[in-house]
């Protein structure tokens, strides 16, 4: 067992424990990773997207060699715990209260000897009041005519890597049930409707999922613990509107969705979302993720349409609905709106696709038809009116307004270990703090008769890292506690 | 806001006041009066004072925390370079790494102005960046590196000390830092169309018949990093030359040069961890989720545990000098690439850098 233990709490483990992370977790930022990996299909091919997958480099956090990896961790970080902690314990312990017995001087590095010709008590009280400054308090224990000062301060910073490495092992958990039970799903809702919140679910149990092995037609029943499956929540997100707000040089300043939950109609709560301002329901979070335009509600079109008797050119603005023939009073004509591209670009000469869902490059396409019968149908771009595809001479038409409907993305997010985080990283931090601002000494002075008259007295001082200070601050005790005892080094 | 607010103007004065004194530092270093250090000093605490200035003055014209594109970072980087460096000093007497601390700050500020136009100008907050955690976590994360900049000079100084930084490492560290710079000052100019450089270098290209996109050419910009190599090559050799042994008299013995990297260390790793997981408290926030994974965030943790193995390497296994000095370069690259590569090179959630 203290084998294994000094195996797991050795610091050369540690060491290729932090080599290792390092070197795998920047592997993941050099390759695309999720579904943003399947872009090495175009650039690569699909041998070497088929090669990554497989090796889970295209998922290279939650990768089993990756998640070994800190799996292996969180035991090195238990194991050095178990291993190191009681020892600092026991080594703070001598001297105070609670190990009256001993009155020996513990053997540090820092260590000096005196002879003084005042007697224990006497230099006793002499060191305490040379030592104020430093140490006010110093607990004193006293053996036949023996005694024991000692003192120390800030301890918390003795501890402070311990309290660091509590933090991480509490994230490393949190990280775990994120894992296990978290998940963070993508809604797409357009304004003026509804969807039900996804949710996954964790389900555990023994069962074998079968698994081809490669190259031959064999199957292998392989042991599954648990898995995850995609479902559904019994309420739904309904947006009311999704605003957008831009500053003067039109760079956006604001996103926002209006929504509502509901269930079976009712209204369960209502409220707005920001970037940086999710909204909470039953331990979900929702965030605003991204937003977009599909279809429209109404086109504000300027239409020029040859007059019947001059046959000249005759401009209207007309505030067509969407997909809906719309007959043009006195006109004889009639027009609907057949398409929408929020963002048009044209992939060949007179095609036209849609590359997006922003409102970058709007393009609606028209119709029309005269004694029912239809004329032209064409699109119409945006940003270039003059480009018209109509086939009737004198008739054109270009885009005045959009009222297009928006959609929004919002991202919810669910994470039972988010408080195991929080603690983790308020421990991680007090520690950090502990073990780098603040400076832990301890110094236990032992005083003993000598055969002769007077008392030998013995310094040990005891700090973690701080050297140069402690190293400074040593011999100034030494000396102090010299001069007021009047002792000579011995 | 205020467009036209010469802010870029008062940083590349504070620029040339660091430069004068950087040359007071160079002078007191080779020779030895005592009297150029405090003009050195003197120089360094003006140049400070007009950066605060500029700083503050850059936060009226753009009405938000001056730290919210890539120039506006790296000026408050080099701010952060010289306060700590200050800082430092205030408990360490070291005044011969302002001798590298302060180009460190001239740096920053001179790669932050050779940045395209685009990155520069004053702009308005998006969205995702309103929130005050980008007071909060980007600062630590700026002044973190900054802390840096001391380790990066400690370490070297010590191998230099050492002997292990031998004029054969002086040559291939300026060669391939030469050649770096340039493919990465022309990658990133490449990449902006507008940018006056770039086309000044594809018009150069082009009388070669050396073919330049828009985007950015492999030929021209190898082209580009083999010039910068040579430039680099020269620079270290007469480094190299220049440098004469009785120098290193100003520099304390390795002992000492050890122990202060290990404080340099001691005051950027709590800020580092600080930063990190402020900016996991605002991921939860904004993006529902502390940790992503993405690369901006993937490198502070690289840079974090590079770090970590530094502090314990040194602390349980008594490891000290050339070893622990190499972890210290190594993790002050890693923080230079976490805070410049990564938002070039990579994409990902903290691709705030262009406006």
């Amino acid at each position: 067992m203290d084998k294994i233990l000094r195996v797991f709490a050795s610091l050369k483990l540690t060491l290729m424990l932090i080599v290792a992370t390092v070197v795998l977790a920047s592997v993941g930022t050099f390759f695309p990773q999720g579904e943003q990996a399947l872009e090495i299909v175009d650039t690569y091919g699909q041998a070497t997207y088929d090669f990554l997958y497989a090796v889970g480099i295209t998922d290279t956090y939650q990768s089993w060699w990756f998640l070994l990896v800190l799996g292996l961790v969180f035991i090195n970080l238990a194991a050095c715990t178990i291993d190191r902690l009681p020892k600092v314990v026991r080594m703070r312990k001598r001297g105070s209260e609670a190990d009256l017995a001993d009155t020996s001087i513990p053997k540090t590095k820092d260590f000096a000897s005196l002879v003084s010709d005042l007697s224990p008590g006497e230099a006793a009280g002499r060191i305490r009041g040379v030592l104020q400054a430093d140490f006010a308090r110093m607990t004193q224990l006293e053996e036949g005519s023996s005694i024991l000062l000692s003192a120390e301060k800030q301890t918390l910073a003795l501890f402070g890597a311990y309290i660091v490495h509590a933090g991480l092992f509490l994230l490393l958990i949190a990280g775990g049930i994120k894992l296990l039970f978290g998940y963070t799903e993508q809604m797409i809702i357009l304004e003026g409707s509804s969807e039900v919140v996804p949710k996954v679910e964790t389900r555990f149990g023994f069962w074998l999922e079968p698994w081809k092995i490669p190259g031959t037609g064999l199957h292998l029943g392989l042991p599954k613990f648990y898995e995850r499956r995609p479902s559904l929540e019994n309420y739904s997100v309904a947006l009311d509107t999704f605003a957008i707000d831009f500053y003067d040089n039109g760079a956006p300043s604001l996103f926002r969705s209006d929504i509502r939950v509901t269930r079976d109609d009712r209204e369960l709560s209502k409220g707005s979302i920001e970037v940086n301002q999710p909204f909470s329901f039953d331990a979900k979070n929702f965030y605003q993720a991204s937003y977009g335009y599909h279809g429209l509600r109404l086109a504000e079109v300027k239409v020029w349409l040859p007059d019947v008797k001059t046959g000249k050119s005759e401009e209207y603005q007309v505030v067509a609905p969407y997909k809906k023939r719309f007959k043009m009073e006195d006109t004889g004509w009639a027009m609907e709106i057949t398409d929408f591209f929020p963002e048009a670009s044209m992939e060949s000469p007179g095609k036209l696709i849609n590359v997006g869902n922003q409102m970058n490059n709007p393009a609606i396409r028209l119709a029309f038809y005269k004694n029912g019968e239809l004329k032209t149908h064409f699109w119409t771009v945006y940003s270039y009116p003059g480009i018209n595809g109509s086939k009737v001479k004198n008739l054109r038409a270009e885009i005045a307004g959009l009222d297009p409907v928006a959609f929004t993305v919002l991202q919810v997010g669910f994470d039972p270990g988010i408080y195991l985080a929080a603690a983790g990283s308020v421990f991680f931090t007090i520690g950090v703090f502990a073990a780098f601002y603040m400076y832990y000494r301890k110094i236990w002075v032992q005083l003993a008769p000598r055969p002769g008259g007077g008392c030998s007295i013995k310094v040990a001082g005891l700090s973690k890292r701080r050297r140069m200070d402690f190293e400074r601050d040593f011999p100034h005790w030494i000396e102090s506690i010299q001069t007021g005892t009047n002792g000579t080094k011995g | 806001m205020i467009e036209n607010n010469y802010s870029e103007e008062i940083f590349i004065l504070v620029f040339l006041i660091y430069g004068a004194s950087w040359i007071a530092f160079v002078s007191w270093f080779t020779g030895r009066k005592e009297k150029t250090l405090a003009w050195a000093n003197r120089f360094l605490w003006l140049g400070l004072v007009i950066h605060l200035v500029a700083l503050v003055w850059r936060a009226v014209a753009a009405d938000h925390a001056p730290w919210a594109n890539q120039y506006e970072s790296a000026t408050f980087v080099a701010f952060g370079v010289i306060v700590l460096y200050l800082v430092f000093q205030k408990n360490h007497p070291t005044p011969f790494l302002g001798l590298f601390v302060v180009p460190a700050a001239m740096i920053a500020i001179g790669a932050a102005s050779l940045l395209p136009e685009e990155y520069k100008k004053v702009a308005p907050l998006m969205p995702a960046l309103q929130s005050y955690w980008l007071k909060i976590h980007v600062s630590l994360m700026l002044v973190s590196y900054g802390a840096f900049a001391s380790t990066f000079a400690l370490s070297l100084l010590y191998l230099v000390k050492a002997g292990a930084w031998t004029k054969k490492t002086n040559l291939v560290f300026f060669t391939c830092a030469g050649a770096g710079l340039t493919w990465f000052f022309l990658y990133v100019h490449s990449r902006t169309q507008s940018s006056d450089f770039w086309g000044w270098f594809s018009t150069l290209c082009s009388k070669f018949s050396i073919p330049t996109g828009v985007a950015g050419n492999g030929l021209a910009l190898s082209l580009g990093a083999l010039a910068g190599a040579m430039v680099g090559f020269l620079a270290g050799l007469s480094l190299s030359a220049w440098v004469k042994p009785e120098w290193a008299q100003r520099i304390p013995d390795a002992k000492t040069l050890d122990e202060l990297n290990y404080r340099s260390v001691s005051i950027g790793f709590p800020l580092l961890s600080l930063g990190v997981i402020l900016g996991a408290f605002w991921g939860h926030v904004a993006w529902g989720r502390y940790w992503a994974w993405d690369p901006k965030e993937t490198w502070a943790f690289i840079s974090w545990l590079i770090f970590a193995g530094f502090l314990h390497m040194r602390i349980f296994a008594g490891w000290n000098g050339r070893r622990l000095s190499w972890i210290g370069l190594i993790g002050a690259g890693s923080i230079v690439f976490t805070y410049w590569g990564v938002n070039f090179l990579l994409s990902g959630l903290h691709a705030y850098a262009k406006p």
